[in-house]
């Protein structure tokens, strides 16, 4: 069945969906979400993620509270950090392309939050910068290595682990996956590595409605 | 059901669609030296009792970054009859340069430097990309724009150095 212990994550692919996305059909505009949580072609998590019950810091170093700040906006969070060279800077720019893809209104609702896994480094005047260039209206976090561990707790992520590449460098490990929270504060669909553009371009209208009736 | 084994499977699922909207979409393939950027040098090595490697650099593309990290990515292919291997990769702009890999465990992305040099076997391919393998570029002097191009030197076991020209861009997880 479709159900996995929190934390992991199960992935379910419509692969004919998938293909029809490829070749550009669209989706309307209006209309709710869809029909069944099995049109996504985000991985389904079960329990679903509730929103993190927490305050950190944003890029012009204000208190940012995940729950009050997102209320009511279909909520993308991706934790990662700025030295990652590969999926988290392939991850923002497919949603900041996919974003302009959308119409104004639907654009309106949706608000992307990027959260760093490597406090040291992401100061919020880094992480403004590196978000800057994919979306200026992306929102960043970051707080002291007590607040993110708190953060990763309750999104079931696990610790950060560092790699030390030597000369000062390291990666960090962090969730390989976006959590997508429709207005109702749930998240019950994450979009693993390996998703693509027409797989978002799939799935984010129907979630700016979706209210999982 | 663990993730590693089913991102295993989406990756080939994703890839067998992608190769069947491709058709399906009606674009052509791509050619040799086709557009600027793509620099395809074949270099045959001196053979070793008639065993040769012959590679061909595909593709390769270094992305837009705003700090002092960033990653390559190219694809290899070998037309000859032996295997090579990628044993250690240069870069005009980077001080440090590695071969990396995303290791995922359980929905967790790790990035770590590959074990054992990347094997290119004869008739096949070897395909960077993200998620998968990279180069990494380490202590950029500046960052890297777009527009801007990477000279990257590969050396491999068999065939040597083979110097390619990398533009800096944008780089999605399926092109
Ligand atoms: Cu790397």
């Amino acid at each position: 069945m479709r159900t996995i212990r929190p934390g992991l994550v199960f992935l379910l692919l419509a692969l004919a969906g998938f293909a029809a996305a490829a070749c550009g059909g669209d989706d309307g505009d209006e209309g709710g979400g869809a029909s069944s949580i099995d049109d996504y072609l985000g991985a389904q998590v079960t329990p679903f993620f509730e929103k993190p019950d927490l305050v950190l810091t944003d890029t012009e170093g204000r208190p940012f509270d995940i729950r009050k700040d997102t209320e009511g906006f279909l909520t993308i969070l991706y934790v990662g950090y700025t030295h990652c060279p590969d999926i988290c800077p392939t991850t923002m720019y497919d949603i900041s392309e996919v974003l302009k893809t959308l119409t104004e209104k639907q654009r309106s609702q949706i608000k992307v939050v990027f959260a760093t896994a490597d406090p040291d480094r992401d100061t919020p005047e880094v992480i403004r910068k590196w978000l800057d260039h994919f979306d200026t209206t992306f929102i960043g976090l970051s707080g002291d290595s007590r607040q993110i561990s708190d953060l990763l707790k309750q999104l079931l992520m696990g610790t950060p682990q560092r790699t030390d590449l030597g000369e000062g460098n390291y990666a960090v490990s962090h969730a390989a996956y976006a959590i997508a929270y429709t207005k109702d504060n749930t998240g019950r669909l994450v979009y693993p590595f390996g998703i693509t553009q027409d797989d978002w371009k799939h799935d984010l209208p129907m979630l700016v409605n979706e209210t999982w009736k | 059901m663990d993730w590693k084994r089913w991102s295993g499977l989406v990756m080939l699922g994703v890839a067998a669609v992608a190769a069947v909207a491709l058709v399906a979409c009606g674009d052509d393939d791509d050619d040799d030296g086709d557009g600027a950027g793509t620099a395809s040098p074949t270099v045959a090595a001196s053979p070793t009792q008639g065993q040769v490697a012959k590679l061909q650099i595909i593709d390769p593309r270094a992305r837009d970054t705003t700090n002092d990290v960033s990653a390559a990515y190219f694809t290899v292919k070998n037309t000859g009859d032996a295997t090579d291997r990628l044993l250690s990769v240069t870069a005009d702009v980077s001080t440090k340069v590695e071969v990396h890999e995303m290791v995922m465990e359980g929905g967790t992305a790790k990035m770590q430097a590959v074990k054992a040099p990347l094997e290119i076997p004869a008739g096949g391919e070897l395909v960077l990309k993200p998620g998968g393998y990279h180069i990494m570029l380490m202590n950029l002097a500046s960052p890297l724009k777009e527009g801007q191009q990477v000279k990257l030197t590969l050396t491999f076991e068999k065939s040597g150095k083979i110097e390619v020209t990398a533009p800096v861009k944008k780089i999605e997880a399926m092109n």
